[in-house]
């Protein structure tokens, strides 16, 4: 089944789940009349709806409904469970094994940190930060101001590291002259986003604030340090 | 054949017009990206998921992955609560220990994970852009017919039986079928016999749908609309001849085909009962 092929089943498919949705009872006949070259993927579909899906919980509203959203109404965002994130962390290694092309990351943090047998996780731990945050600091391209960054930092890389302040701060200019390069070379897209894209390195404490995986303890202990450097 | 949507499906449904344009909406009018009123938007429960799928694409194709990543993590903390049932629920008919069982539910979960990520960053695949849930669905549903085929619990695409099938049979479906089984010995024409038995197949409608289904959804792709047409919307052979557009005798043939292997599951039940 090609591209539009697909996107033609989906379209079949979600009319039929508005119409049981609807509760109108729709009849697979009808469908397999009506769309007789997809009888077979509609017919997968329809049992596989009516044994597996049609008694999940769904999150918002039905297929056709948009929620009725103001920047007043917000609804609270759930914490990532631990079956998630373990399914997250399986999937998201599966697809860098797969997908692993040889680049300049032997320069970067992560990599130094690879070679020492620690994953991103358990670098983040080590030096009281998030995944998140050690991403930006530490992967190609360095989403972090560097003047932004607290001495603190830097110390705990180079311990848990075993790597000189040097080399770090090497890394590290080396991951901004990436960035910068991405704001000018990037191809625009289409969204409206493009523009606003181009500004998106940020400070430390930004990063800390807008963290979703920083506990609000660290996030206070950041802020102190910031406060002790002047930041 | 390619599908005339703008009459048959879409465009003339005003409601989906109307939910294209809302989405638009919705998009135009988010804060101006990266700054922190922007992801306290995107982290509100109530913004639409296709809103974010759009994020997610115009900050992938920017190569900003920690923001890329974020978006996924929303997604994922949005559609978890489904994803999680639904993993339990798709391997729920297994006949498994509790251990393995689980076992199986994580993979099954990071698979989807995986497929999920993979096909949220593919900006080709615009329908997530207009109805998240329904393409999360079609998703689930490639995912566990893919895992279930890796795990040897699937039948083959072009494979008649299988054999190594471990699904539990439908008890209902079993006491139904067991006349005819033990009346049987076992001989091709015998079969001929038991389809054409009118009480088996008054049983076999009174089986609950929901088994039927899981029993459908394990037959080979070619015979289900024959088990569905006639035992779940109660056509007649004929009426699911003219509807698939195939003979009366081909009916009858993948109905033959639809026993053989319910007979085989049967016999492999009954070992895993009393063997």
């Amino acid at each position: 089944m090609d591209r539009q092929q697909e996107e033609d089943v989906l379209l079949i498919t979600a009319q039929y789940v508005a119409e049981v949705q609807a509760g109108q009872q729709p009849r697979l006949s009808d469908y397999l009349v009506r769309y007789p070259h997809y009888a077979e993927v509609i017919t997968d579909f329809v049992t596989y709806y009516h044994a597996v899906e049609a008694d999940l919980p769904v999150e918002y509203l039905s297929s056709r409904q948009v929620p009725p959203f103001t920047a007043s109404s917000v609804g609270e965002l759930p914490q990532l469970s631990e079956t998630s994130r373990a399914a997250l962390e399986q999937a998201w290694k599966h697809i860098e094994q797969h997908e692993r092309v040889p680049t300049k990351l032997d320069t970067t943090l992560l990599t130094i940190a690879s070679k020492r047998g620690l994953s991103m996780s358990q670098l983040a731990d080590k030096i009281g930060l998030s995944s998140d945050i050690v991403e930006k600091l530490a992967g190609t391209r360095l989403l972090i101001d560097p003047a932004t960054i607290p001495q603190e930092v830097l110390r705990r890389l180079k311990h848990v590291l075993h790597t000189p302040l040097s080399a770090i701060r090497t890394s590290m200019r080396r991951a901004n002259q990436d960035a910068d390069r991405l704001q000018i070379a990037e191809a625009h897209t289409s969204y409206h986003t493009e523009q606003q894209l181009a500004s998106h390195v940020q400070s430390f404490r930004e990063a800390i604030e807008q963290s979703l995986q920083l506990s609000a303890e660290q996030k206070a202990a950041w802020r102190d340090i910031l406060a002790r450097e002047g930041l | 054949m390619k599908l005339e949507r703008s009459e048959d499906v879409y465009d003339h449904d005003v409601e989906w017009v109307k939910r294209r344009a809302a989405l638009t909406a919705l998009y135009d009018a988010l804060p101006e990206y990266g700054c922190a009123t922007f992801w306290h938007t995107l982290e509100d429960a109530n913004i639409p998921l296709e809103v974010l799928v759009r994020c997610l694409r115009a900050v992938a194709a920017y190569g900003d992955n920690p923001g890329r990543n974020r978006i996924i993590e929303i997604i994922i903390r949005r559609t978890q609560t489904a994803n999680e049932y639904w993993a339990n629920n798709a391997l729920r008919n297994i006949n498994l220990q509790i251990d393995e069982r689980e076992a199986l539910v994580s993979d099954l979960y990071a698979d989807l994970c995986e497929r999920l990520i993979r096909a949220l960053i593919d900006s080709q695949r615009s329908f997530w852009e207009e109805n998240f849930q329904h393409c999360l669905r079609f998703e689930r549903q490639h995912t566990y017919q893919a895992f279930m085929q890796r795990e040897g619990r699937w039948h083959d695409r072009n494979a008649e039986i299988s054999p190594a099938a471990t699904r539990r049979v439908p008890r209902t479906l079993m006491k139904s079928l067991n006349q005819p089984i033990h009346d049987a010995v076992g001989e091709g024409d015998v079969w001929v016999q038991d389809i054409e038995d009118k009480r088996a197949q008054q049983e076999l409608l009174a089986v609950e749908h929901i088994d039927l289904l899981n029993l459908v959804l394990h037959l080979p792709q070619k015979l289900r609309s024959v088990v569905l047409l006639i035992f779940w919307e109660g056509r007649s052979e004929k009426d699911t001849a003219r509807i698939l557009g195939v003979t009366d005798r081909t009916v009858r043939n993948r109905l033959r085909e639809v026993w053989k292997i319910l007979r085989s599951e049967l016999a492999l039940e009954r070992e895993g009962s009393y063997g």
